[in-house]
């Protein structure tokens, strides 16, 4: 074992006597290893710039970029000249080792297989034990499936009781050979048997009758024969989750058929309403005037589509009085007026009105020193809408004023 | 350089054979992978020292989802190297 040091760590030493137990040499030979194990890595990573330990890790030469730094004791601003450092990365072995509690199989227990294999063993105990509920409500069988094999085991060679046969059937069959009369059963488990007979497993000799009341105990005595199937339960059960599946699939589809076809009557009826509040518009336009002529009437009605689009009263660039301010940012390296205007109005192309409101500190839009305080301010909406004509007018005009100044 | 080769150079070094040389490069992956998983640090004459440092939960968002949650508290095997090592890289 590791021997330990008190001050929590493997000392060169420790290391030394540790490998040596380890590995079954001498400490010299270790302590040589180990020196030389040093040497070679100085010189592969010199050489290299890389060492691979398996199981380990690798040690990396890694290049530090040029940065720029300031002298403490002076405050110049110096430069930080590139150099290399050695950096290790641990193997993916070792990183899940430091944390134990991570590798625990915590997915074991949520493994969503497993609770679905559970899930379905669940499923088909409950479809067995419906399954069943009809047969012991039918005082017909005396005989269960499970006791069978206990008979089978008792006598000599393999016998398989009729209602073996009859629960490898569906139910229906049941109730079929249950309702047949007495007469017709003889000749119903003849049949039976017969269709037994044509599985390879099992191969009837004689067919001995025998009745007890009104249950059916035709025994087969099988000379040389296997031990009945245990799983014709199982193939039943699993039929019936088969069928059960299968209708929820027929089921989810139907709902989302259902979903689609209720989407796309909802859009229709969108539209229907949509054309519904439109149509009155330009009719209304059209009674109105009716007198006049169809182009008239083509720009009344594209007037009444968008009547917010129409300038109440006319403004001019020159008109233009900033009282109210969103806020004063200085100017630093990177700021454009632009992009200014993109944050504060939503559009980039309204930086005009930012340069109009500030151009008594301003000699340029091009050239503004950094560090200007930059008044944001507040339009109306108006002036903000980009599709208004008025507003692109007084923007144009602005721009081609600004153009002008270097 | 890989382990191969690493091990081949320390061989010829030490005229040990390269089977005894593997067996004793594992013993010491074995020992420091057991110092550290104990939280111990490994010192490594020379060349530098490998220990174990505790990285402290920290708060990470979920980009998609925006799900603030926490980071649980991990150890990671990290290297320090001598001061001998760092000045014979340095300028490479």
């Amino acid at each position: 074992m590791i021997e330990k040091n008190q001050n929590n760590k493997i000392s060169w030493v420790t290391l030394r006597h540790a490998i040596a137990k380890q590995a079954g040499v001498t400490e010299k030979d270790a302590l040589i290893f180990l020196n030389s194990l040093i040497v070679q890595l100085t010189n592969g990573l010199k050489q290299d710039k890389s060492v691979k330990i398996n199981n380990l890790g690798t040690f990396r030469l890694v290049v530090v970029a040029p940065r720029k730094s300031i002298d403490v004791t002076t405050g110049e601003a110096i430069i930080i000249p590139s150099y290399n450092k050695v950096t290790f990365v641990p193997e993916s072995s070792i990183r899940e080792a430091m944390h134990p509690s991570k590798v625990e199989p915590i997915l074991d227990a949520n493994d969503p297989i497993k609770k679905l294999n559970e899930q379905a063993d669940e499923i088909i105990d409950i479809l067995a034990d419906l399954g069943q509920g009809p047969k012991a409500s039918n005082e017909e069988e005396v005989i269960s499936p499970t006791d069978v094999p206990e008979e089978s085991a008792v006598e000599e060679g393999v016998t398989q009781t009729l209602e073996d046969v009859v629960s490898a059937k569906d139910i229906q069959e049941e109730v079929v050979i249950v309702q047949v009369g007495e007469e017709a059963k003889e000749e119903e488990a003849v049949q039976i048997i017969e269709e037994v007979s044509s599985e390879p497993t099992i191969e009837t000799s004689t067919i001995t009758e025998v009745e007890n009341t009104k249950e059916i105990d035709t025994i087969i005595e099988s000379t040389t024969g296997n031990e009945p199937e245990p799983s014709t339960t199982e193939k039943k059960t699993m039929s019936v989750g088969k069928t059960i599946f299968v209708s929820i699939v027929a089921f989810c589809l139907l709902l989302v058929g259902l979903f689609f076809f209720l989407q796309h009557k909802v859009e229709t009826w969108v539209e229907t309403l949509r054309e519904k509040t439109t149509a009155p518009q330009v009719e209304t336009v059209v009674n109105v005037d009716s007198k006049k002529d169809v182009s008239q009437i083509e720009i009344a009605a594209t007037v009444t589509d968008t009547p917010q689009i129409v300038p109440t009263k006319e403004i001019r660039s020159t008109d233009l009085v900033y009282e109210e301010f969103i806020t004063t940012e200085h100017m630093h390296k990177n700021s454009r007026l632009a992009w200014m205007a993109y944050r504060f109005y939503g559009n980039k192309d309204l930086w005009v009105f930012i340069y109009d409101a500030n151009k008594d500190k301003l000699t340029s839009p091009h050239h503004i020193k950094v560090g200007t305080p930059i008044r944001v301010p507040k339009l109306n909406k108006e002036l903000m809408d980009t599709n208004n004509p008025t507003t692109k007018q007084i923007v144009e005009e602005l721009k081609n004023k600004f153009a002008s100044i270097q | 350089m890989t382990t191969k080769e690493l091990i081949t150079s320390i061989a010829s070094d030490t005229k040990m054979t390269k089977k005894r040389v593997e067996s004793l490069l594992s013993a010491m992956t074995r020992v420091i992978l057991d110092g550290s998983t104990e939280g111990k640090s490994v010192q490594l004459k020379n060349f530098g020292t490998l220990e174990v440092k505790t990285k402290k939960p920290r708060k990470i968002v979920h980009p998609k989802t925006k799900e603030v949650s926490m980071t649980e508290e991990k150890r990671v095997l990290s290297f320090r190297p001598n001061t001998n090592i760092k000045d014979e890289v340095k300028n490479l």
